[in-house]
Protein backbone atom coordinates (compact mmCIF):
# COMPACT_ATOMS: atom_id res chain seq x y z
CA UNK A 1 0.00 0.00 0.00
CA UNK A 2 2.90 2.35 0.66
CA UNK A 3 4.31 2.19 -2.88
CA UNK A 4 1.14 3.31 -4.69
CA UNK A 5 0.74 6.19 -2.25
CA UNK A 6 4.30 7.29 -2.96
CA UNK A 7 3.64 7.14 -6.71
CA UNK A 8 0.53 9.21 -6.28
CA UNK A 9 2.47 11.72 -4.22
CA UNK A 10 5.22 11.95 -6.83
CA UNK A 11 2.64 12.34 -9.60
CA UNK A 12 0.94 15.13 -7.70
CA UNK A 13 4.25 16.93 -7.24
CA UNK A 14 5.06 16.61 -10.94
CA UNK A 15 1.63 17.89 -11.89
CA UNK A 16 1.88 20.81 -9.48
CA UNK A 17 5.32 21.67 -10.85
CA UNK A 18 3.92 21.50 -14.37
CA UNK A 19 0.98 23.71 -13.49
CA UNK A 20 3.28 26.17 -11.80
CA UNK A 21 5.61 26.25 -14.78
CA UNK A 22 2.70 26.69 -17.16
CA UNK A 23 1.11 29.45 -15.16
CA UNK A 24 4.46 31.15 -14.73
CA UNK A 25 5.06 31.15 -18.50
CA UNK A 26 1.62 32.36 -19.55
CA UNK A 27 1.28 36.11 -19.86
CA UNK A 28 -1.75 38.19 -20.69
CA UNK A 29 -1.62 39.65 -24.20
CA UNK A 30 -1.63 43.36 -24.67
CA UNK A 31 -4.39 45.02 -26.70
CA UNK A 32 -1.97 45.42 -29.62
CA UNK A 33 -0.92 41.77 -29.51
CA UNK A 34 -4.53 40.71 -29.23
CA UNK A 35 -5.55 42.78 -32.24
CA UNK A 36 -2.84 41.13 -34.29
CA UNK A 37 -4.08 37.67 -33.43
CA UNK A 38 -6.71 36.09 -35.61
CA UNK A 39 -7.93 32.66 -36.44
CA UNK A 40 -9.17 31.50 -39.80
CA UNK A 41 -11.07 28.42 -40.84
CA UNK A 42 -10.62 26.18 -43.84
CA UNK A 43 -14.19 27.10 -44.73
CA UNK A 44 -15.94 30.41 -44.08
CA UNK A 45 -19.67 31.07 -44.23
CA UNK A 46 -21.78 34.16 -44.84
CA UNK A 47 -25.53 34.77 -44.62
CA UNK A 48 -26.84 37.89 -46.40
CA UNK A 49 -30.07 39.20 -47.90
CA UNK A 50 -30.61 41.44 -50.94
CA UNK A 51 -33.58 42.34 -53.08
CA UNK A 52 -35.96 39.97 -51.32
CA UNK A 53 -33.63 36.98 -51.60
CA UNK A 54 -31.55 35.27 -48.92
CA UNK A 55 -28.03 34.13 -49.69
CA UNK A 56 -25.86 31.58 -47.88
CA UNK A 57 -22.26 31.49 -49.07
CA UNK A 58 -19.72 28.75 -48.29
CA UNK A 59 -16.13 29.62 -49.21
CA UNK A 60 -13.14 27.26 -49.26
CA UNK A 61 -10.25 29.33 -47.91
CA UNK A 62 -7.52 28.00 -50.17
CA UNK A 63 -4.95 28.94 -52.78
CA UNK A 64 -5.16 26.71 -55.84
CA UNK A 65 -2.84 26.26 -58.80
CA UNK A 66 -4.46 24.48 -61.74
CA UNK A 67 -3.74 23.18 -65.20
CA UNK A 68 -6.84 21.68 -66.80
CA UNK A 69 -8.65 21.36 -70.10
CA UNK A 70 -12.44 21.39 -70.42
CA UNK A 71 -13.98 20.63 -73.79
CA UNK A 72 -17.47 20.47 -75.28
CA UNK A 73 -19.26 22.22 -72.47
CA UNK A 74 -22.97 22.80 -73.08
CA UNK A 75 -24.89 24.01 -70.07
CA UNK A 76 -28.63 24.70 -70.01
CA UNK A 77 -29.90 22.93 -73.13
CA UNK A 78 -33.54 23.99 -73.33
CA UNK A 79 -35.67 26.00 -75.74
CA UNK A 80 -35.52 29.74 -75.21
CA UNK A 81 -38.12 31.25 -77.47
CA UNK A 82 -36.79 34.84 -77.46
CA UNK A 83 -33.54 33.62 -79.08
CA UNK A 84 -32.78 29.94 -79.07
CA UNK A 85 -29.36 30.46 -80.66
CA UNK A 86 -27.22 27.34 -80.40
CA UNK A 87 -29.76 25.67 -78.12
CA UNK A 88 -27.82 26.09 -74.89
CA UNK A 89 -27.24 28.95 -72.45
CA UNK A 90 -23.51 28.33 -72.48
CA UNK A 91 -21.85 26.60 -75.41
CA UNK A 92 -18.10 26.60 -74.78
CA UNK A 93 -16.10 24.26 -76.98
CA UNK A 94 -12.86 24.89 -75.09
CA UNK A 95 -11.91 26.28 -71.70
CA UNK A 96 -8.34 25.57 -70.67
CA UNK A 97 -6.64 26.72 -67.52
CA UNK A 98 -2.99 27.44 -68.24
CA UNK A 99 -0.85 27.26 -71.37
CA UNK A 100 2.21 25.25 -72.37
CA UNK A 101 3.81 27.60 -74.93
CA UNK A 102 4.95 30.28 -72.50
CA UNK A 103 6.85 30.59 -69.27
CA UNK A 104 6.79 28.08 -66.42
CA UNK A 105 4.45 30.38 -64.47
CA UNK A 106 2.04 30.54 -67.39
CA UNK A 107 1.50 26.78 -67.20
CA UNK A 108 -0.76 27.31 -64.21
CA UNK A 109 -3.74 29.43 -63.33
CA UNK A 110 -3.90 30.73 -59.76
CA UNK A 111 -7.28 30.59 -58.04
CA UNK A 112 -8.23 31.76 -54.56
CA UNK A 113 -11.29 30.95 -52.49
CA UNK A 114 -13.69 28.94 -54.63
CA UNK A 115 -17.23 29.17 -53.30
CA UNK A 116 -20.82 28.06 -53.57
CA UNK A 117 -23.66 30.46 -52.82
CA UNK A 118 -27.22 29.22 -52.39
CA UNK A 119 -30.21 31.49 -53.00
CA UNK A 120 -33.57 31.19 -51.27
CA UNK A 121 -36.75 33.12 -50.79
CA UNK A 122 -38.22 33.16 -47.28
CA UNK A 123 -35.19 31.37 -45.92
CA UNK A 124 -36.31 31.83 -42.32
CA UNK A 125 -39.58 29.94 -42.79
CA UNK A 126 -39.22 26.21 -43.25
CA UNK A 127 -42.82 25.93 -44.52
CA UNK A 128 -42.56 28.52 -47.32
CA UNK A 129 -38.82 28.45 -48.03
CA UNK A 130 -38.17 28.42 -51.79
CA UNK A 131 -35.08 27.29 -53.69
CA UNK A 132 -34.12 29.93 -56.27
CA UNK A 133 -30.78 28.50 -57.32
CA UNK A 134 -27.07 28.76 -56.69
CA UNK A 135 -23.81 30.02 -58.08
CA UNK A 136 -20.23 28.74 -58.14
CA UNK A 137 -17.28 31.08 -58.45
CA UNK A 138 -13.78 32.15 -57.49
CA UNK A 139 -13.00 35.19 -55.37
CA UNK A 140 -9.84 35.58 -57.43
CA UNK A 141 -8.43 34.04 -60.60
CA UNK A 142 -5.28 35.03 -62.47
CA UNK A 143 -3.43 33.59 -65.43
CA UNK A 144 -4.04 32.66 -69.05
CA UNK A 145 -7.30 30.89 -69.86
CA UNK A 146 -7.84 29.62 -73.40
CA UNK A 147 -11.44 30.12 -74.50
CA UNK A 148 -13.58 29.28 -77.47
CA UNK A 149 -17.15 30.41 -76.75
CA UNK A 150 -19.90 29.81 -79.29
CA UNK A 151 -22.83 31.02 -77.20
CA UNK A 152 -22.75 33.12 -74.06
CA UNK A 153 -25.50 33.79 -71.57
CA UNK A 154 -23.94 36.19 -69.18
CA UNK A 155 -22.15 39.41 -68.53
CA UNK A 156 -18.64 39.50 -69.91
CA UNK A 157 -16.19 42.24 -70.79
CA UNK A 158 -12.76 41.75 -72.35
CA UNK A 159 -10.39 44.38 -73.67
CA UNK A 160 -8.11 43.68 -76.61
CA UNK A 161 -5.79 45.24 -79.11
CA UNK A 162 -6.31 45.17 -82.87
CA UNK A 163 -3.49 44.49 -85.35
CA UNK A 164 -3.17 48.23 -85.94
CA UNK A 165 -2.78 48.85 -82.22
CA UNK A 166 -6.26 50.26 -81.66
CA UNK A 167 -8.25 49.25 -78.62
CA UNK A 168 -11.03 46.69 -78.93
CA UNK A 169 -13.70 45.71 -76.45
CA UNK A 170 -15.95 42.69 -76.15
CA UNK A 171 -18.94 43.61 -74.00
CA UNK A 172 -22.15 41.62 -73.66
CA UNK A 173 -23.89 44.81 -72.54
CA UNK A 174 -23.95 45.78 -76.21
CA UNK A 175 -26.31 42.89 -76.92
CA UNK A 176 -29.92 43.96 -77.39
CA UNK A 177 -31.20 40.95 -75.41
CA UNK A 178 -28.98 41.62 -72.43
CA UNK A 179 -26.47 38.87 -73.13
CA UNK A 180 -28.87 35.89 -73.14
CA UNK A 181 -27.88 33.28 -75.77
CA UNK A 182 -25.54 35.85 -77.37
CA UNK A 183 -23.33 34.67 -80.23
CA UNK A 184 -20.90 37.51 -79.61
CA UNK A 185 -21.33 39.09 -83.02
CA UNK A 186 -20.70 42.81 -83.18
CA UNK A 187 -20.05 45.54 -85.69
CA UNK A 188 -17.61 48.45 -85.84
CA UNK A 189 -14.43 48.48 -83.75
CA UNK A 190 -15.24 45.73 -81.29
CA UNK A 191 -14.00 42.29 -80.36
CA UNK A 192 -16.38 39.44 -81.17
CA UNK A 193 -16.57 36.13 -79.33
CA UNK A 194 -15.34 34.32 -82.44
CA UNK A 195 -12.17 36.44 -82.37
CA UNK A 196 -11.49 35.61 -78.75
CA UNK A 197 -8.93 32.83 -78.26
CA UNK A 198 -8.59 33.36 -74.55
CA UNK A 199 -8.01 35.88 -71.81
CA UNK A 200 -5.36 36.91 -69.36
CA UNK A 201 -7.21 37.24 -66.07
CA UNK A 202 -5.94 39.70 -63.49
CA UNK A 203 -3.15 42.23 -63.62
CA UNK A 204 -0.25 43.44 -61.53
CA UNK A 205 -2.65 44.62 -58.83
CA UNK A 206 -4.26 41.19 -58.37
CA UNK A 207 -6.56 38.61 -59.85
CA UNK A 208 -9.91 38.95 -61.55
CA UNK A 209 -12.54 39.01 -58.80
CA UNK A 210 -15.90 38.31 -60.36
CA UNK A 211 -15.85 34.93 -62.12
CA UNK A 212 -19.00 32.98 -61.34
CA UNK A 213 -21.57 30.74 -63.01
CA UNK A 214 -25.13 30.67 -61.69
CA UNK A 215 -28.03 28.27 -62.06
CA UNK A 216 -31.32 30.04 -61.37
CA UNK A 217 -35.07 29.67 -61.78
CA UNK A 218 -35.49 33.44 -61.99
CA UNK A 219 -33.32 36.52 -62.34
CA UNK A 220 -31.30 37.48 -59.25
CA UNK A 221 -29.10 40.40 -58.22
CA UNK A 222 -26.22 38.79 -56.33
CA UNK A 223 -24.42 40.62 -53.51
CA UNK A 224 -21.47 42.71 -54.65
CA UNK A 225 -17.92 41.49 -54.09
CA UNK A 226 -15.63 43.73 -52.05
CA UNK A 227 -14.04 46.49 -54.11
CA UNK A 228 -16.17 45.88 -57.16
CA UNK A 229 -19.18 47.70 -58.61
CA UNK A 230 -22.50 45.85 -58.50
CA UNK A 231 -22.59 42.99 -60.98
CA UNK A 232 -25.26 42.84 -63.67
CA UNK A 233 -28.33 40.89 -62.51
CA UNK A 234 -28.06 37.22 -63.41
CA UNK A 235 -30.85 36.00 -65.66
CA UNK A 236 -32.73 32.72 -65.23
CA UNK A 237 -31.01 29.60 -66.52
CA UNK A 238 -27.24 29.17 -66.64
CA UNK A 239 -25.41 32.51 -66.48
CA UNK A 240 -21.70 33.37 -66.62
CA UNK A 241 -20.40 36.58 -65.06
CA UNK A 242 -16.82 37.70 -65.77
CA UNK A 243 -15.88 41.32 -66.33
CA UNK A 244 -13.04 42.24 -63.98
CA UNK A 245 -9.51 42.66 -65.37
CA UNK A 246 -9.76 40.56 -68.54
CA UNK A 247 -7.36 41.14 -71.43
CA UNK A 248 -7.71 39.21 -74.70
CA UNK A 249 -4.84 36.82 -75.43
CA UNK A 250 -5.30 37.46 -79.14
CA UNK A 251 -7.89 38.39 -81.75
CA UNK A 252 -7.35 35.32 -83.93
CA UNK A 253 -9.80 33.11 -82.07
CA UNK A 254 -7.09 30.48 -81.61
CA UNK A 255 -6.52 29.18 -78.08
CA UNK A 256 -2.89 28.53 -77.07
CA UNK A 257 -1.83 24.92 -76.46
CA UNK A 258 -2.05 23.48 -72.96
CA UNK A 259 -0.11 20.23 -72.96
CA UNK A 260 1.03 18.48 -69.79
CA UNK A 261 4.49 19.15 -68.44
CA UNK A 262 6.74 16.21 -69.22
CA UNK A 263 8.27 14.25 -66.35
CA UNK B 1 0.22 -52.80 -46.02
CA UNK B 2 2.47 -53.03 -49.08
CA UNK B 3 0.24 -50.54 -50.87
CA UNK B 4 0.54 -48.08 -47.99
CA UNK B 5 4.31 -48.42 -47.98
CA UNK B 6 4.35 -47.81 -51.71
CA UNK B 7 2.34 -44.58 -51.35
CA UNK B 8 4.62 -43.37 -48.54
CA UNK B 9 7.74 -44.08 -50.57
CA UNK B 10 6.31 -42.19 -53.56
CA UNK B 11 5.52 -39.26 -51.32
CA UNK B 12 9.02 -39.39 -49.87
CA UNK B 13 10.55 -39.42 -53.32
CA UNK B 14 8.47 -36.41 -54.31
CA UNK B 15 9.80 -34.61 -51.20
CA UNK B 16 13.30 -35.39 -52.38
CA UNK B 17 12.32 -33.69 -55.66
CA UNK B 18 11.89 -30.35 -53.86
CA UNK B 19 14.69 -27.84 -54.47
CA UNK B 20 15.53 -24.66 -52.57
CA UNK B 21 14.44 -21.47 -54.34
CA UNK B 22 17.07 -19.07 -55.54
CA UNK B 23 16.86 -15.44 -54.39
CA UNK B 24 15.50 -14.32 -57.73
CA UNK B 25 12.91 -17.11 -57.77
CA UNK B 26 11.98 -16.30 -54.18
CA UNK B 27 11.52 -12.63 -54.93
CA UNK B 28 8.98 -13.42 -57.62
CA UNK B 29 6.80 -15.46 -55.25
CA UNK B 30 3.81 -13.58 -53.86
CA UNK B 31 0.91 -14.78 -51.84
CA UNK B 32 -2.60 -13.73 -52.79
CA UNK B 33 -4.60 -12.59 -49.83
CA UNK B 34 -6.74 -9.65 -48.94
CA UNK B 35 -9.84 -8.47 -47.20
CA UNK B 36 -13.27 -8.01 -48.63
CA UNK B 37 -16.26 -6.34 -47.06
CA UNK B 38 -19.79 -6.39 -48.35
CA UNK B 39 -22.37 -3.83 -47.29
CA UNK B 40 -25.16 -6.25 -48.00
CA UNK B 41 -28.39 -4.94 -46.46
CA UNK B 42 -26.65 -1.85 -45.08
CA UNK B 43 -28.85 0.90 -43.65
CA UNK B 44 -28.29 3.73 -41.19
CA UNK B 45 -30.25 6.65 -39.82
CA UNK B 46 -30.27 8.82 -36.73
CA UNK B 47 -30.09 12.33 -35.36
CA UNK B 48 -26.31 12.70 -35.42
CA UNK B 49 -25.04 16.16 -36.31
CA UNK B 50 -21.60 17.21 -37.56
CA UNK B 51 -20.75 20.90 -37.10
CA UNK B 52 -17.77 22.80 -38.43
CA UNK B 53 -17.19 26.03 -36.52
CA UNK B 54 -14.75 28.72 -37.65
CA UNK B 55 -12.65 30.74 -35.22
CA UNK B 56 -15.01 33.68 -35.84
CA UNK B 57 -17.99 31.60 -34.71
CA UNK B 58 -19.77 30.98 -38.01
CA UNK B 59 -20.70 27.37 -38.58
CA UNK B 60 -21.75 24.79 -41.13
CA UNK B 61 -23.63 21.70 -40.04
CA UNK B 62 -25.02 18.52 -41.53
CA UNK B 63 -27.35 16.26 -39.58
CA UNK B 64 -29.83 13.41 -39.61
CA UNK B 65 -27.90 11.28 -42.06
CA UNK B 66 -29.78 8.41 -43.60
CA UNK B 67 -28.37 5.89 -46.04
CA UNK B 68 -29.37 2.48 -47.32
CA UNK B 69 -28.25 0.18 -50.07
CA UNK B 70 -30.00 -2.39 -52.20
CA UNK B 71 -28.08 -5.57 -52.88
CA UNK B 72 -26.80 -7.81 -55.60
CA UNK B 73 -29.01 -10.73 -56.58
CA UNK B 74 -26.33 -13.01 -55.10
CA UNK B 75 -25.64 -11.64 -51.60
CA UNK B 76 -21.93 -11.12 -50.74
CA UNK B 77 -20.95 -11.91 -54.33
CA UNK B 78 -19.61 -8.45 -55.21
CA UNK B 79 -17.86 -6.87 -52.21
CA UNK B 80 -15.42 -4.01 -51.71
CA UNK B 81 -11.94 -5.55 -51.86
CA UNK B 82 -8.87 -4.40 -49.98
CA UNK B 83 -5.55 -5.81 -51.17
CA UNK B 84 -1.87 -5.04 -50.95
CA UNK B 85 -0.67 -5.11 -54.54
CA UNK B 86 2.77 -4.58 -56.06
CA UNK B 87 3.53 -1.04 -57.12
CA UNK B 88 4.89 -0.08 -60.52
CA UNK B 89 8.57 -1.00 -61.01
CA UNK B 90 10.68 0.92 -58.54
CA UNK B 91 7.68 2.11 -56.52
CA UNK B 92 6.31 0.97 -53.17
CA UNK B 93 3.50 -1.54 -52.78
CA UNK B 94 -0.01 -0.15 -52.87
CA UNK B 95 -3.06 -0.53 -50.65
CA UNK B 96 -5.80 -0.97 -53.22
CA UNK B 97 -9.50 -0.63 -52.39
CA UNK B 98 -11.58 -1.80 -55.33
CA UNK B 99 -15.24 -0.83 -55.34
CA UNK B 100 -17.82 -3.46 -56.31
CA UNK B 101 -17.97 -4.14 -60.04
CA UNK B 102 -21.74 -3.67 -59.85
CA UNK B 103 -22.07 -4.36 -63.57
CA UNK B 104 -25.85 -4.58 -63.44
CA UNK B 105 -26.28 -1.62 -61.13
CA UNK B 106 -28.04 -3.69 -58.49
CA UNK B 107 -26.19 -2.03 -55.63
CA UNK B 108 -28.05 1.28 -55.34
CA UNK B 109 -27.70 3.84 -52.58
CA UNK B 110 -30.44 6.04 -51.18
CA UNK B 111 -29.20 8.91 -49.00
CA UNK B 112 -30.41 12.06 -47.31
CA UNK B 113 -29.17 14.65 -44.85
CA UNK B 114 -30.19 18.07 -43.58
CA UNK B 115 -27.82 21.00 -43.44
CA UNK B 116 -27.57 24.60 -42.42
CA UNK B 117 -25.32 27.66 -42.15
CA UNK B 118 -24.84 29.81 -39.07
CA UNK B 119 -23.28 33.20 -39.83
CA UNK B 120 -23.87 36.92 -39.43
CA UNK B 121 -26.00 36.28 -36.37
CA UNK B 122 -28.44 34.03 -38.23
CA UNK B 123 -28.73 30.26 -38.37
CA UNK B 124 -30.31 29.33 -41.68
CA UNK B 125 -31.63 25.84 -42.18
CA UNK B 126 -30.98 24.98 -45.81
CA UNK B 127 -33.37 22.03 -45.89
CA UNK B 128 -32.48 18.55 -47.10
CA UNK B 129 -30.29 16.99 -49.73
CA UNK B 130 -31.94 13.84 -51.03
CA UNK B 131 -30.03 11.40 -53.25
CA UNK B 132 -31.87 8.61 -55.03
CA UNK B 133 -30.40 5.62 -56.82
CA UNK B 134 -26.71 6.39 -56.60
CA UNK B 135 -24.77 3.66 -58.39
CA UNK B 136 -21.01 3.22 -58.21
CA UNK B 137 -19.70 0.98 -60.97
CA UNK B 138 -16.14 -0.14 -60.46
CA UNK B 139 -13.44 2.36 -59.66
CA UNK B 140 -11.68 2.53 -56.31
CA UNK B 141 -8.95 4.07 -54.19
CA UNK B 142 -5.19 3.52 -53.87
CA UNK B 143 -2.86 4.51 -51.04
CA UNK B 144 0.91 4.33 -50.82
CA UNK B 145 3.98 6.35 -49.88
CA UNK B 146 4.73 9.40 -52.03
CA UNK B 147 7.52 9.26 -54.61
CA UNK B 148 8.77 12.57 -53.20
CA UNK B 149 7.99 14.55 -50.03
CA UNK B 150 6.07 13.34 -47.00
CA UNK B 151 2.46 12.46 -46.60
CA UNK B 152 0.18 9.95 -48.24
CA UNK B 153 0.02 9.35 -51.97
CA UNK B 154 -3.32 8.26 -53.29
CA UNK B 155 -5.20 7.49 -56.45
CA UNK B 156 -8.92 7.57 -57.19
CA UNK B 157 -11.07 6.30 -60.03
CA UNK B 158 -14.78 6.91 -60.29
CA UNK B 159 -17.79 5.91 -62.31
CA UNK B 160 -20.89 7.30 -60.68
CA UNK B 161 -24.50 7.57 -61.75
CA UNK B 162 -27.18 9.25 -59.65
CA UNK B 163 -30.84 8.89 -60.49
CA UNK B 164 -31.80 12.12 -58.77
CA UNK B 165 -30.23 14.67 -56.48
CA UNK B 166 -32.70 17.14 -54.99
CA UNK B 167 -32.17 20.19 -52.80
CA UNK B 168 -35.44 20.30 -50.87
CA UNK B 169 -35.57 23.48 -48.75
CA UNK B 170 -38.70 22.35 -46.88
CA UNK B 171 -37.25 19.03 -45.77
CA UNK B 172 -36.84 15.51 -47.07
CA UNK B 173 -40.53 14.71 -46.72
CA UNK B 174 -41.62 17.63 -48.92
CA UNK B 175 -40.50 17.19 -52.52
CA UNK B 176 -43.02 19.71 -53.87
CA UNK B 177 -40.44 22.50 -53.48
CA UNK B 178 -37.03 21.58 -54.86
CA UNK B 179 -34.14 22.12 -57.20
CA UNK B 180 -33.82 18.77 -58.92
CA UNK B 181 -30.87 17.36 -60.86
CA UNK B 182 -31.92 14.17 -62.61
CA UNK B 183 -29.60 11.66 -64.24
CA UNK B 184 -26.14 12.70 -63.07
CA UNK B 185 -23.34 10.79 -64.78
CA UNK B 186 -19.67 11.14 -63.81
CA UNK B 187 -17.05 8.88 -65.34
CA UNK B 188 -14.38 8.52 -67.97
CA UNK B 189 -14.94 10.17 -71.31
CA UNK B 190 -14.49 6.69 -72.82
CA UNK B 191 -17.39 5.30 -70.77
CA UNK B 192 -15.32 3.55 -68.11
CA UNK B 193 -14.14 4.80 -64.74
CA UNK B 194 -12.43 8.19 -64.62
CA UNK B 195 -8.95 7.85 -63.11
CA UNK B 196 -8.74 11.28 -61.49
CA UNK B 197 -5.41 10.28 -59.94
CA UNK B 198 -3.18 7.20 -60.03
CA UNK B 199 -0.38 6.45 -57.58
CA UNK B 200 2.06 5.74 -60.43
CA UNK B 201 1.03 7.61 -63.57
CA UNK B 202 -0.43 10.73 -61.94
CA UNK B 203 -0.21 10.58 -58.16
CA UNK B 204 -2.25 12.65 -55.77
CA UNK B 205 -0.87 13.52 -52.36
CA UNK B 206 -2.12 14.85 -49.04
CA UNK B 207 0.37 16.29 -46.57
CA UNK B 208 1.38 19.35 -44.59
CA UNK B 209 3.71 21.83 -46.24
CA UNK B 210 5.52 24.78 -44.79
CA UNK B 211 5.65 28.13 -46.51
CA UNK B 212 6.07 31.72 -45.42
CA UNK B 213 2.71 31.61 -43.61
CA UNK B 214 3.57 28.43 -41.69
CA UNK B 215 2.36 24.84 -42.05
CA UNK B 216 -0.57 24.37 -44.41
CA UNK B 217 -2.75 21.41 -45.26
CA UNK B 218 -1.97 20.52 -48.86
CA UNK B 219 -3.76 18.33 -51.39
CA UNK B 220 -2.45 17.99 -54.91
CA UNK B 221 -2.44 15.99 -58.13
CA UNK B 222 0.91 15.92 -59.90
CA UNK B 223 1.57 16.19 -63.62
CA UNK B 224 1.07 12.93 -65.55
CA UNK B 225 4.21 10.79 -65.57
CA UNK B 226 5.05 9.24 -68.94
CA UNK B 227 7.31 6.66 -67.24
CA UNK B 228 4.24 4.90 -65.88
CA UNK B 229 1.54 5.77 -68.42
CA UNK B 230 0.70 7.67 -71.54
CA UNK B 231 1.91 10.99 -70.16
CA UNK B 232 -1.59 12.39 -70.66
CA UNK B 233 -4.16 13.12 -67.97
CA UNK B 234 -7.18 10.81 -68.31
CA UNK B 235 -10.29 12.54 -69.59
CA UNK B 236 -13.49 12.46 -67.57
CA UNK B 237 -16.94 13.72 -68.31
CA UNK B 238 -19.91 15.06 -66.36
CA UNK B 239 -23.48 15.07 -67.62
CA UNK B 240 -26.82 15.95 -66.07
CA UNK B 241 -29.85 14.77 -68.02
CA UNK B 242 -32.16 17.41 -66.61
CA UNK B 243 -32.18 20.32 -64.16
CA UNK B 244 -35.51 21.69 -62.98
CA UNK B 245 -37.13 23.74 -60.23
CA UNK B 246 -40.50 22.70 -58.85
CA UNK B 247 -42.69 24.80 -56.55
CA UNK B 248 -46.29 24.45 -55.39
CA UNK B 249 -48.59 26.63 -57.49
CA UNK B 250 -45.85 27.62 -59.92
CA UNK B 251 -44.98 26.20 -63.34
CA UNK B 252 -41.93 23.94 -63.34
CA UNK B 253 -38.81 25.70 -64.59
CA UNK B 254 -37.04 23.23 -66.89
CA UNK B 255 -33.41 24.08 -67.66
CA UNK B 256 -32.85 20.95 -69.75
CA UNK B 257 -29.62 18.99 -69.82
CA UNK B 258 -26.04 20.08 -69.19
CA UNK B 259 -22.72 18.39 -69.83
CA UNK B 260 -18.98 18.80 -69.97
CA UNK B 261 -17.78 16.34 -72.59
CA UNK B 262 -14.15 16.16 -71.50
CA UNK B 263 -12.29 17.22 -68.36
CA UNK B 264 -8.55 16.72 -68.01
CA UNK B 265 -6.98 17.70 -64.70
CA UNK B 266 -3.29 17.94 -65.58
CA UNK B 267 -2.11 19.51 -62.33
CA UNK B 268 -3.86 20.59 -59.16
CA UNK B 269 -2.36 22.08 -56.03
CA UNK B 270 -4.61 23.15 -53.14
CA UNK B 271 -3.11 24.84 -50.10
CA UNK B 272 -5.56 25.59 -47.33
CA UNK B 273 -5.08 28.68 -45.21
CA UNK B 274 -4.66 28.26 -41.52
Amino acid sequence: MTFPTLRQLLLSVVLLCGMHAASAQMQPMSEDELSNTHGQGIVTMTNTSLGGYDFSKVVLEADIALSANLRNMRLGEYTYSARNGGGADLDISLMQFGRSDGTEAQRLVQISNPYFEFVYKNAADGASREAIGMRFGFESISGDIGLQIKTLSGSMRVTGTAADGSALVLDSRNDALGGKRWDGACTSSCLSLSQLGGVTAGDASGGSRDFWVSLLKTGVQFPTAAGLPASDPAQAGVWLNWRDKLQALNTSGIAPPNLPKGR
Amino acid sequence: MRALLGVLMMAASSVWAMEPLSDSALSSVRGRDGVSFDLNGFAMSGDARVTYTTPTGSSLYAEKFAASRSDSLLPFSDPFRLDIVPGAPGLADVINIAFPVNANGEQRWQMAYDWGVGANGVVREQGSVVVKDMVLTGGGLQFTTPQINDGIAFGAALKLDIGQLALQPRGREDATEAMVLSGIHIGGADGGAWAIANVASQPAVINALNDASGPRLHIGIDWPDARYGSGQAPAGSIAVDNISFVSPGQPTVDLGSSRIGSIQIQYLDIKFRQ
